[in-house]
Parts: C-alpha cells; sequence; structure tokens
C-alpha cells in the first residue's frame, strides 16, 4: 500500500467508515426527537397529525381531520381509496418519504400550511434519486379544534359530487 | 425494505450483465482480430472481466449506499426539523454500503495486484473499458449533482443534504478513476486502446456542450421575455411590486445560469483540457462535423425559420391573434436559440480551419466536409417546402368532399410555412451545392471521387429511393383497395396527398442524384476509380520539409491514410524522389516504429523516420 492511489483508497476507506459511524451515531443519539410532535391544537400540529394517520393506514381517522362541509363534499369511500398505498400505508420496496414544515400563514380567515415532502429512493447498481414537493394545507378553526377545509393531500384531484336530492 | 426488495435489486442487474456481455463480446473480437497489443501471458480476458465487471457492480452499489448516508447525515444535522421521518434510508444506506464497499475494494485489489505483478495488465481493454465507463457515468452525474447544488447556492429551494452528498461522492469515485487513467494514459502502449477513451472525451464534451448552450439560451430567453413584456404588452403587475432584478433573476435563471456553468465546466474540462490537440482522431471530426457544426448549423436554420414563417404569417398567412405583441411572443425564444446556434456554429467552423490547416491536404477535404453538410441541411428544408407546396396545390385543386363548413382559408398558413422553408432552403442548399459543383468542374477527378461526395450523393440517393418505395406502396395499396371496393374516385388524391407529395418530392430528388451519380461516373477514367481506402496509421506525424517536399509529403498522405503536420525548413533543400516501393518502405518503417509520435525529415539524402516521445 504505498502507491499514491494505494493511499487515496485507504483515505477513502477512512471517509467512508467515518460517515458510516457518524450517520449511526446521529440516528441513534437524535432517536427520540427523529420526529417532533407538534402541538395538536396548532394547525401544523393538525397537519403532521393528519399525514401520521395517513402513513399508518388510520383512515377514518384522517378522514376525521376533514371540515364537516369538506366530508360533505367527499366521501369516505373515496377519500380511503385514494389514500391508501401512499407515504408508508403500503411497503414502499426501497422508498423513503421524509416530510419537513416549510411555512405556516395567515390566508384569509384560516391558515396555510406547506409541508416539503421528499422521497428517496435507490435502485443498485447506479441509481439513487431524491424528489421533493410542497403541499399545501388550507385550514380554519372550527369548533375550537383546526380542520381542512380544502382537499388535503393526496386528495388533489376533484371528490366525487354528491348525489342529489329528488 | 425486505425480502421483496430482492427481486428487484437482481432485474435491476439486467442492464448491468447486457454491458459486460458487450464488454466481453468486444474484448473477444478484437482479440480475435489479431490486433490486441495483450501478447504478455497476462491474467487471461475472463479473469479481467470477473475482476472489472464486479468492481463495476460493486461500485454501483455501494456509491448509492453512501450518498443514502451521507444525506440522512446533512438532512439530520443541518435540515428543517421532520414532521414525519423514518430510519429507512439510513438501513438502506448502510445494507448498501456495508456489501458494496468491501466487493469493491476486494476486486479492485485483486485488479491493482495482477498490475504491480504485470504491468502489461494497466493496458487491457477490459481495464480500459471499466475505467472509462465509470467515468462517463459518473461525469454525468456530477453534471445533474452539480446543476441541483449550484440551483440551491443561487437562491433556488431549500437545504437539502441530497444536493451536496450526490455530487460529492460521485465527484471522488470520478476523481479516483480520472487520476488513475492520467498516471497510466502515460504508459507505453496505451495508445492501442485510446479510442475508449476518445469515446468518453468526446461524448462528455458533446452533452457538456449542449448543457453550455441551453443554459446559455435560458439566461438569454428571461431577460429578452421580460423586456418584451414590458415593452409589448399590458403590464398587470405594475414596477413596483416587482423589481427589475426579482423580474429576470426568477428560478429559471437560476436553473440557466448553473446548467450554463456546469456545462461550461465539463466542456472545458473534456474538450479544452483533455482533447486538445487530438487533431487525428476520427470521433473528433465526428464530434465536430455530426454534431456540432451541423447542430449548430440546424439550430440557426430552424431559429430563422420560426422568425420568417411569425413575420410572413402576420402579413399573409392567418396569425393566431391579432395583437402583435401576442402573435410575436415567441420572439424572445427564438433570438435565445439563434445566439447559442449561430455561436456553436462559428466557433466550431473556425475551430475546423485552424485545425486542418496545421496539416497539409486537410484543409481541403474540411471544407469538403463542411460543405456537403449544409448542403444536406438545405436540401432537407427545400425538401420539405417542396411537400408543403404540393399539399396546398393537391388541396385547392381537389377539393374535399362535401360543403366546406370550416375556414375556407386553409391553405394561407400551409403556404405560409411552404414559403418560409423554400425561402431558407433553396439559398442555402444552392449556394453550398452548386459552389461544390463548380469545385468538381476545376478539382476534377480528386474531387468527384472524395469520400465526402460519394457519402452525400448515396445518402440522399438511398434516402429518397426508400421513400419513394415507402410512399408508391402506400399510395397502390389505397389504389387498389379503392378499385376492388369500387369506390375509386378523385378523392384518392385528397386521402393520399402526403404520400403522393413525398412520393413526387423524393423522386425528383433521387433521379436528379442519379444523373449526378452518372456524371460523375462518366467523368472518371476507368484507371482512376478511387483505390480501395488505406488502412490509416495511427500515429501523430509531423514532417520537417522544404517547399519542393509538399508533393512527396501529400503522396505519403495518401500512403500512410492520415494528415501530417508540415514544419516548413527555412533552409531550403531538394527533394528526393521516391519510387513506389520507397514509398511503402517509408511506411513500413513508419508503422514499426515505438511510440505514436513520429517526425519525418525530409531532404535530399530522403526521408529519415525518427519517434519520439513528449517529456
Amino acid at each position: 500500500m504505498r502507491s499514491a492511489s494505494s493511499k487515496w483508497l485507504l483515505g477513502a476507506g477512512v471517509v467512508i467508515l467515518a460517515i458510516i459511524v457518524a450517520s449511526v451515531a446521529v440516528a441513534l443519539l437524535s432517536r427520540p426527537q427523529a420526529q417532533t410532535l407538534l402541538p395538536a391544537d396548532t394547525p401544523s400540529g393538525t397537519v403532521q397529525g393528519y399525514l401520521l394517520a395517513v402513513e399508518a393506514g388510520e383512515t377514518r381517522q384522517a378522514y376525521g381531520y376533514l371540515s364537516t362541509d369538506l366530508q360533505t363534499k367527499c366521501n369516505y369511500d373515496f377519500f380511503r381509496d385514494n389514500t391508501r398505498g401512499v407515504m408508508g400505508s403500503v411497503p414502499n420496496r426501497n422508498r423513503d418519504t421524509r416530510v419537513a414544515l416549510e411555512s405556516e400563514r395567515p390566508r384569509d380567515d384560516g391558515i396555510e400550511v406547506q409541508v416539503r415532502m421528499t422521497d428517496f429512493t435507490v435502485s443498485a447498481p447506479f441509481n439513487v434519486n431524491e424528489y421533493s414537493h410542497v403541499e399545501t394545507f388550507l385550514l380554519k378553526k372550527l369548533d375550537g379544534n383546526w380542520r381542512f377545509v380544502d382537499r388535503p393531500w393526496p386528495i388533489s384531484w376533484g371528490c366525487p359530487e354528491p348525489p342529489k336530492g329528488p | 425494505m425486505g425480502f421483496y426488495y430482492l427481486p428487484y435489486l437482481f432485474l435491476s442487474l439486467v442492464p448491468l450483465a447486457l454491458i459486460v456481455a458487450i464488454v466481453v463480446a468486444v474484448t473477444v473480437l478484437v482479440r480475435r482480430r489479431g490486433s490486441s497489443p495483450e501478447e504478455d501471458p497476462g491474467i487471461g480476458t475472463l479473469k479481467r472481466v470477473y475482476y472489472y465487471g464486479l468492481s463495476f457492480v460493486a461500485l454501483g452499489v455501494a456509491a448509492p449506499g453512501l450518498i443514502a448516508l451521507l444525506d440522512f447525515l446533512l438532512d439530520s444535522l443541518f435540515g428543517p426539523p421532520a414532521l414525519i421521518g423514518s430510519q429507512n434510508q439510513l438501513a438502506l444506506g448502510l445494507a448498501l454500503t456495508l456489501v458494496g464497499t468491501p466487493l469493491w475494494f476486494l476486486h479492485w485489489w485483486l485488479a491493482l495486484r495482477t498490475v504491480q505483478r504485470l504491468p502489461a495488465e494497466a493496458s487491457a481493454l477490459s481495464r480500459k473499458i471499466y475505467l472509462y465507463l465509470v467515468l462517463g457515468i459518473t461525469a454525468a452525474m456530477i453534471a445533474v449533482g452539480l446543476v441541483f447544488l449550484l440551483r440551491w447556492l443561487l437562491g433556488a429551494g431549500s437545504f437539502n443534504g441530497f444536493n451536496i452528498a450526490f455530487p460529492l461522492v460521485w465527484g471522488g469515485v470520478w476523481a479516483f478513476h480520472w487520476r488513475l487513467q492520467y498516471v497510466e494514459g502515460r504508459g507505453a502502449g496505451e495508445e492501442a486502446w485510446a479510442w475508449v477513451r476518445r469515446l468518453y472525451w468526446y461524448f462528455t464534451s458533446l452533452y457538456g456542450l449542449v448543457m453550455l448552450a441551453v443554459g446559455v439560451g435560458i439566461v438569454i430567453w428571461r431577460p429578452l421575455r421580460a423586456a418584451y413584456e414590458v415593452l409589448f404588452t399590458t403590464q398587470i403587475l405594475l414596477p413596483g411590486t416587482v423589481s427589475p432584478w426579482d423580474a429576470i433573476w426568477t428560478d429559471a435563471t437560476r436553473t440557466g445560469v448553473a446548467i450554463a456553468l456546469v456545462g461550461a465546466l465539463s466542456w472545458w474540462w473534456h474538450w479544452h483540457r483533455s482533447a486538445r490537440g487530438d487533431v487525428n482522431s476520427v470521433l473528433r471530426q465526428v464530434y465536430l462535423y455530426l454534431f456540432a457544426i451541423l447542430g449548430g448549423a440546424a439550430t440557426v436554420v430552424v431559429a430563422l425559420s420560426i422568425l420568417l414563417y411569425l413575420v410572413l404569417q402576420w402579413f399573409i398567412g392567418e396569425p393566431g391573434s391579432s395583437a402583435a405583441a401576442s402573435h410575436f411572443r415567441r420572439l424572445p425564444g427564438v433570438i435565445s436559440a439563434l445566439i447559442p446556434g449561430a455561436v456553436l456554429w462559428g466557433y466550431h467552423w473556425a475551430l475546423v480551419r485552424q485545425e486542418s490547416r496545421l496539416a497539409s491536404g486537410r484543409w481541403q477535404a474540411a471544407r469538403r466536409v463542411y460543405r456537403y453538410l449544409v448542403a444536406a441541411l438545405g436540401l432537407g428544408t427545400l425538401a420539405t417546402g417542396l411537400v408543403m407546396v404540393f399539399l396546398v396545390a393537391l388541396g385547392l385543386l381537389v377539393p374535399q368532399a362535401g360543403p366546406q363548413l370550416l375556414d375556407s382559408e386553409w391553405w394561407r398558413n400551409p403556404l405560409v410555412l411552404a414559403v418560409t422553408l423554400l425561402v431558407v432552403g433553396i439559398p442555402l442548399w444552392s449556394y453550398y451545392w452548386f459552389g461544390v459543383q463548380r469545385e468538381v468542374q476545376v478539382g476534377g477527378v480528386e474531387e468527384r471521387t472524395s469520400l465526402s461526395r460519394r457519402v452525400f450523393i448515396y445518402g440522399v440517393f438511398g434516402i429518397a429511393t426508400l421513400l419513394v418505395l415507402a410512399n408508391l406502396s402506400a399510395l397502390l395499396y389505397m389504389f387498389l383497395r379503392d378499385l376492388l371496393e369500387g369506390n375509386l374516385s378523385l378523392q384518392l388524391l385528397q386521402e393520399a396527398k402526403w404520400n403522393i407529395g413525398i412520393l413526387v418530392m423524393a423522386g425528383a430528388v433521387s433521379m436528379y442524384h442519379w444523373l449526378v451519380l452518372q456524371e460523375d461516373r462518366r467523368a472518371t477514367p476507368a484507371g482512376e476509380e478511387p483505390a480501395a481506402p488505406v488502412v490509416a496509421v495511427a500515429k501523430d506525424i509531423t514532417a520537417l520539409a522544404s517547399e519542393p517536399a509538399q508533393a512527396l509529403v501529400r503522396q505519403l498522405q495518401s500512403r500512410l491514410g492520415v494528415g501530417i503536420r508540415v514544419w516548413r525548413r527555412l533552409d531550403g533543400g531538394a527533394a528526393p524522389s521516391l519510387t513506389e516501393g520507397e514509398l511503402e518502405a517509408v511506411r513500413e518503417r513508419i508503422v514499426a516504429t515505438p511510440g505514436d509520435r513520429v517526425l519525418l525529415t525530409i531532404d535530399a539524402a530522403g526521408v529519415q523516420v525518427i519517434p519520439y516521445q513528449e517529456v
């Protein structure tokens, strides 16, 4: 191991080892805080609760975050069918989704919360990719609770019209 | 991550297995042809393919793993707090790194050991393919990663560890392999596989150049469009609400700057720094003529055609909008494409002139190739215009059955398009084509039998004949169908107007070029048919010769099949007169010299062949 390329290799090996050790250390040290639980009575906390419910596949609980008016417009069956399979509710092979709070600001008589969703995918060899998109949630305080008043992600397309009375 | 991941991992290895199979096939074929320099005992092709194939796969597993780890680390330390997150990425990164890295180290160490034991192994084709394949893939990855990193540094988007991890890891892999090939590139026997290196150089230069041109185009387009909107449209968002700088320095401009900078870096590194002086390479000529010059010229022709079409459509066609500002809104985009296209065309043509003047006799060939390329571009434009004219004429002469319900002036815009293509195509084709025809009258047999002329004429004749056959078949099918079903009428002309238009145009083009071929054949005496092409000597040759010896230099050039750089002797001196046998002997001496560079000193005593090497 005397040539320049051998020394380079040795250096690369040390750097790789350092990255592995540092990643594991950071993961272990920050494990309790890896996911900061925000207060549930805030708009951001409501968005977090909703996304956690979607991720866990707790569709009924997630549906409860929609305002009564929105629930009338968007029936449960449609909501369930369109939230199934997103994020972690179905094992996603080699994919990992991370959600970070981007902003929270007043909009008319409600609050607009923006989050950045980042999907990390690996398909060895050579293919590694990360894709992020910003999603906006509009909430209002109704009967003391923050509720979505506009279709929340992943219901980004129209809900079916409710059956009209005679 | 679980067992379900494994089938996907193995499936993703299929393209890789194909690459390995191609590498094995190329290696075996080259060795069978007997041109391999691997005459030493070596470790054998299969062992080599195993070492480098496994190294390649392991690298492709370890690097994404390392990126996953570094991304996780950076996001955890510097990223915004996560509302939702998991340790999946960490697990995935650890798994790939812990499997891929030792596997790569082991196989690379085995390969390294064989190189230390048998130095000729450093020049093995499998090793070269591994090195330049890794360099090619990682250079592309770095380019993409750097664009994202620069966009973030210029203020587009928020912090993301991936933007740092991705270019950093691929950059490290690239730097290691680049350094290795740089050191090995100076060894003996390297020139045998120079084509692998050149393939990497010119491919990477090409997309670097495309990135540079696209980036510059975006950077020009954004302020031009802002200026156009300010000058010619009603501003709803008044100045003051958004500052002029904010109107220009948008995400699109930032992306343009990032693409241009990364493209410029990649192009400069590979084209200016690495491939400089590689004037005798065939791949360089392909890059220059087929992509850089033709690409630049085609961009200019298309941009000018759109510009002319917009103007003619406004005056004699049916514009999409009655407001001039709306109709000409594509103007900034056209100008933004026109400027980089013209610069590409001009720069590379100037470079070709400069490089070809270094070697005696090459300037004529370069000029010829250039003229035929631009003539082909003009002919393509002109031919498309002719088809459009025919379509309009047929549509007017044989109108569709039934009453016209919509737009009785449908022919205006197609006619404008036809006129535009003819106005651009006719001068371009006629200037360059009749220019080469005049050269043929003066230059005689050498011009008529030149490779570029034959490629052009046979190429155009072949394509036109294929078009004739395809459209004649389609036309005959429609005719017979209507005839047998008893529906034959003049409406067939309407239905088959595209086929008839292309048939007439391609028929005329193929007939004209067939006549040109006949003229060339008649003008070439039977004894002066071009000889079988000489197998080029793969050496960089410089001749030190006096003015009277230039004829001999040209004779040597045609015998060697390669350009000779000439240094003129200022002390005069006579030129020797060599017989065919003596010329062949000089060729054999040049072929037999060690190394890849040769200096010929020509004086009355004859031709001295001196191999040399730069230190």
